[in-house]
């Protein structure tokens, strides 16, 4: 086996790192997806009909928009949390 | 381009670094998120927005989870040094 001692250039590097990126965005946009379709569907529709009902659209609409409030929250808080403690260290 | 020449790019090496931690972070914000949204929501899809309540509720969540995961943390550390 021949060690191939070509480097990466810029360019190459750019779209590697570019692609990851991307793909990293993808997948925590899906998990957001799944995390709101869990939440809301179990919220919002006690039985399943033949359709969804408007109240049940209402619901499924407002339970999405508060469970991504609920994220932006979290998320600063958790960051906060962490920066309190590296300051202890 | 080799896979060889991926492993040995030191830029790459620590960007790749960094967004495992990035991507770790925004794990655990979903996990605290699922949990203290049933906690502090009741599953209640109808809100036509967050209350003060609410918002002091999530911030207390996500805080009193990691004191609890730090316990725990340091209680099994405890129990396997003193044996058991």
């Amino acid at each position: 086996m021949s060690l191939d001692t070509q480097k990466l250039d810029g360019s190459q590097r750019q779209q590697i790192m570019m692609s990851v990126q991307q793909q990293l965005a993808l997948q925590n946009a899906q998990e957001l997806l799944q995390k709101l379709s869990d939440k809301c569907f179990k919220a919002c529709v006690a039985k399943p009909g033949s359709s969804l009902s408007s109240s049940e659209q209402k619901c499924i609409t407002s339970c999405s928009d508060r469970y991504m409030d609920a994220w932006h929250i979290v998320s600063r808080t958790y960051a906060e949390r962490i920066k309190r403690e590296q300051y202890r260290h | 381009m080799s896979l060889a020449s991926l492993a040995n790019d030191p830029e790459l090496q620590k960007f790749v670094a960094e967004k495992e931690l990035e991507n770790q972070l925004t794990a655990q914000v979903h996990h605290l998120t699922n949990v203290c949204f049933d906690k502090c929501l009741e599953s209640n899809g109808n809100l036509s927005e967050l209350s003060s309540r609410h918002t002091t509720c999530l911030q207390n969540c996500v805080d009193r989870f990691l004191d609890c995961t730090t316990l725990i943390t340091n209680r099994t550390i405890q129990r396997i040094q003193q044996g058991r």
